[in-house]
């Protein structure tokens, strides 16, 4: 009768090891993907980056191999990613700041408000392509930069939202209550409270930044693609997730070398703002 | 001095109402924009011909969605085959059994997964994926493949979405109070035991909600998806076929289709179509995990 | 010079065993580090069996971690180390080998708060029996039964056997903790102040199901209430700063304690 409970018992045991085993074969497996990834884009990648890359426009034939560079897109997703950014801090901060600390907690509007931003970060990139494209045909707009800085302010909007939000929720009370009790009226109160969340901001526009340079989707048919540099914002721009899709489809094995190379480059800018963003976000904890 | 300051403060308060209410019916603004680009195709076609029958031959006026449809649901199936398990046995080694260290180093590689953009996913499934499944996988099974296929579409897609249901997973399998784990140690249970039937079994919710979520966010995948999909218009007979989801119809055909306006209604209701899909489900898991935040 | 390591002794089916049962648990120099702080400095200390004996000292003083390195909760946190032994009669629970779940089995632990399972009424009695390979749905109904009546909780919820158990107050959940954690018939139970949660009439209910299941096992109650362990402690152990000040008869303790500084928290100086 003893001998029989205590098999029972080696069985859970044994349950547990090989489920531990499992488990860390998953968490390898994936782990192992990201490295296979990262590996993939830098063996591939390093083979045809250079300083010509980076430094220079495409030339004459560049598309069929001739020699030139890729820092019209590079130099273009800077832009758009810069005029995207300040457009949705200029939005994104009276949101979150007018959820938190103006409507009412838990009120219909604040929980309408945060629901729609909810939504709103769902929404696949194609669909704020499309969207950004109509808005344009019927401003009468060209695929452009100011195109593009709109699409992709569109797609960073709500999730500067959203990394604000959760930086002002944690603001503890006290600092409000003893803000108020001063006499600030809620308008002197969010400017305090804005100053001492700024490392918080600043987070949660890298994270955003982060999203918007490597989306090709809400560029597609919103910031056009031109071998130069555009000189104001209704000029075509190129963009690096579109410099690396359209190298690619391109029959020449030169043409697509330099997509991976490109494509190292993408890989580079994100790992680095996603790196950091994480010790930002580790010093305001 | 007194006005001027209460002055400030309502104008600045003001504002900011209007701009939040501006972002919540800018969200009601898409759905009508696309909707009403999209009822011409409806009134042309109905509703149903367009979503039930497969032709699709815009030059003859022929816009079938089903195969895109089927396609979208396929590789939508397919990664979330290939990712759940992953994703739950992790999130359960991560939550449960790990120690700190190990987490500490597990979350930047979560972080750097869903900061990856698509484009370099699709880069990874074009240079990896495809050659292997045309030259070494697919012909164990089918006669030809190119490699572009629903499988390889499946997998990037699996990768991309793993990191979001880790980070939901986790999350709601961490609010499960330690005193609760505890209680179930007391009695003589293992550590599995405590995580399946204690754990588990109060995160079901929560693990739904993050399946839901994570199909919504395969649904509107585009760019890498496309890049490795193929994009033929005929039902995919095997999962090394090449399969055209709803997204890549758009993200394809959106620029040449300006001349003919049934064409780009056509477009405008695939748009449509996913932001209706893509709103239910996320409203859906947006309730659960509200209801799980507030019994915290 | 071959000794055989009997870590089967500590094992689920041994508590018909009546010298086990019977089993004072020691503890000796005991040491509990929570990263580099010491939480527990060299305590030595025999509970004897069959009594009651409660915890007593100032907040951070140590009580709980005394109290869970009993049935190693702290092996699941990886900051914490544990030196020294606990002995369930002459078994080390420290030594390598201990089949750690069998182990907790023995040391039933009722918390601060009730920790309800996300299940029915029924089943949260019948987790341990099931755990513990007990399947025969007759056995498990005459069980729960039992346990629930122990606690008298019976007549409350029979009606309502398998609706959600968090549907009770507060103090019923307690009450049903308890009786979940007595179904499994331990050698020990171990209370973490766990009627500080409860409103006075409940509390007053589980203090007297404590003294009741005397007979049935031995009970070690972490309190920071003074007139608590007045009222039904057999043994105190008096806590300070990680280190255990005094240990002796209720009695004794509270009326010529022999230290200073438990006289000077009997008498209210600090607390």
């Amino acid at each position: 009768m003893i001998k029989t409970k205590y098999q029972r018992l080696t069985k859970r045991y044994l349950t547990e090891q090989i489920m531990l085993m499992v488990m860390r074969l998953a968490a390898l497996a994936i782990l192992s993907v990201l490295a296979f990834i990262l590996y993939t884009i830098a063996a591939k990648g390093l083979k045809s980056l250079s300083w010509e890359m980076v430094s220079s426009l495409p030339e004459g034939g560049y598309y069929l191999g001739g020699s030139g560079g890729i820092a019209n897109a590079i130099i273009g997703s800077l832009l758009m990613i810069s005029g995207s950014a300040i457009i949705a801090i200029l939005i994104s901060l009276p949101i979150a700041f007018c959820i938190n600390f103006i409507l009412k907690k838990g009120g219909w509007f604040g929980n309408i408000a945060r629901f729609s931003m909810d939504i709103l970060f769902g929404i696949p990139s194609i669909v704020y392509g499309a969207f950004g494209f109509l808005i344009m045909v019927w401003l009468g707009l060209q695929a452009s930069l100011l195109g593009g800085i709109i699409a992709v302010a569109f797609l960073i909007l709500p999730i500067m939202v959203r990394a604000i939000d959760e930086v002002l929720i944690m603001v503890p009370s006290d600092l409000k209550e003893s803000l108020q009790s001063l006499g600030a009226t809620r308008y002197e109160m969010m400017k305090v409270i804005l100053k001492s969340i700024l490392p918080g901001v600043g987070s949660a526009i890298m994270l955003a930044i982060g999203r918007g340079i490597g989306d090709a989707a809400t560029v597609l048919f919103t910031a056009g693609y031109t071998d130069s540099i555009p000189t104001s914002v209704n000029d075509p721009a190129a963009t690096l997730p579109l410099a690396i899709f359209f190298q690619l489809s391109s029959p020449m094995e030169e043409v697509q070398n330099r997509a991976y190379a490109a494509a190292l480059i993408l890989t580079i800018i994100v790992l680095i703002i996603s790196l950091s963003t994480r010790q930002l976000t580790r010093r305001i904890k | 001095m007194l006005i001027t300051r209460k002055l400030k403060d309502t104008i600045a308060t003001r504002l900011m109402v209007i701009i939040t209410s501006g972002a919540v019916l800018f969200f009601v603004a898409i759905g009508l924009v696309l909707l009403v680009k999209g009822l011409p195709v409806i009134k042309s076609h109905s509703l149903t011909e367009l979503l039930t029958t497969s032709n699709w031959k815009p030059m003859k006026g022929q816009f079938g969605f089903l195969t895109f449809i089927v396609s979208t649901l396929l590789v939508t199936l397919l990664a979330l085959i290939l990712s759940f398990p992953l994703a739950l046995l992790s999130s359960i080694y991560l939550s449960e059994f790990s120690s700190q260290k190990i987490k500490k180093f597990f979350m930047p590689v979560i972080d750097l997964l869903s900061g990856i953009p698509p484009v370099i996913y699709g880069v990874w499934g074009t240079l990896t994926l495809v050659p292997f499944i045309a030259d070494t996988l697919a012909p164990h099974f089918v006669d030809f493949s190119t490699g572009y296929s629903l499988l390889a579409g499946g997998i990037v897609l699996a990768v991309m979405i793993l990191p979001l249901m880790i980070s939901i997973f986790l999350e709601v399998m961490e609010s499960t109070p330690q005193d609760l784990r505890e209680a179930s140690l007391s009695l003589g249970a293992t550590r599995w035991e405590t995580t399946t039937k204690v754990v588990l079994k109060r995160s079901t919710s929560g693990i739904l909600a993050g399946v839901v979520l994570a199909i919504s966010r395969a649904f509107g995948e585009t760019i890498a998806v496309m890049m490795v999909c193929g994009n033929f218009t005929a039902m995919p007979k095997s999962l090394f076929d090449a399969c055209y989801p709803l997204p890549a119809l758009i993200a394809n055909n959106y620029g040449e289709m300006m001349s003919m306006p049934d064409y780009e209604s056509a477009l405008m209701l695939a748009g449509f179509i996913l932001f209706v899909i893509i709103i239910v489900f996320n409203t859906v898991s947006w309730f659960i995990l509200k209801r799980i935040k507030r019994s915290l | 010079m071959f000794t055989i390591t009997n870590t089967s002794k500590i094992e689920p089916t041994t508590n018909n065993n009546e010298t086990q049962d019977q089993a004072s648990i020691s503890i000796c120099n005991l040491n509990v580090f929570a990263d580099k702080h010491q939480i527990l400095k060299e305590v030595n200390l025999v509970i004897p069996p069959k009594q009651v004996t409660c915890i007593i000292g100032p907040s951070g003083c140590g009580k709980t971690t005394l109290l869970r390195s009993l049935n190693r909760l702290h092996d699941n946190n990886s900051l914490f180390k544990v030196s020294g032994c606990v002995k369930i009669g002459d078994d080390d629970i420290y030594q390598a080998g201990v089949d750690v779940p069998a182990l907790r089995r023995k040391m039933g632990l009722l918390a601060q708060r009730p920790t309800v399972l996300p299940m029915s009424i029924f089943e949260n009695v019948a987790y341990g029996l099931r755990i513990g390979g007990l399947s025969d749905k007759t056995q498990l109904k005459k069980l729960v039964e039992e346990n629930l009546v122990a606690v008298g909780l019976w007549d409350e919820v029979k009606n309502r056997l398998h609706h959600s158990a968090s549907q009770l107050s507060i103090g019923q959940q307690q009450r049903l903790c308890l009786a979940r954690a007595i179904a499994v018939d331990p050698l020990v139970l171990l209370g973490d102040e766990a009627t500080s949660a409860l409103d006075p009439i409940s509390s007053r209910k589980v203090e007297e199901l404590l003294i009741s299941l005397k007979s049935r096992m031995s009970v070690v109650l972490v309190t920071h209430t003074l007139r608590q362990a007045k009222r039904i402690a057999d043994y105190v152990a008096f806590m300070y700063m990680g280190e255990l000040v005094e240990f002796g008869e209720a009695t004794k303790i509270f009326t010529h304690p022999e230290k200073e500084l438990t006289n000077d928290y009997l008498a209210g100086s600090f607390s």
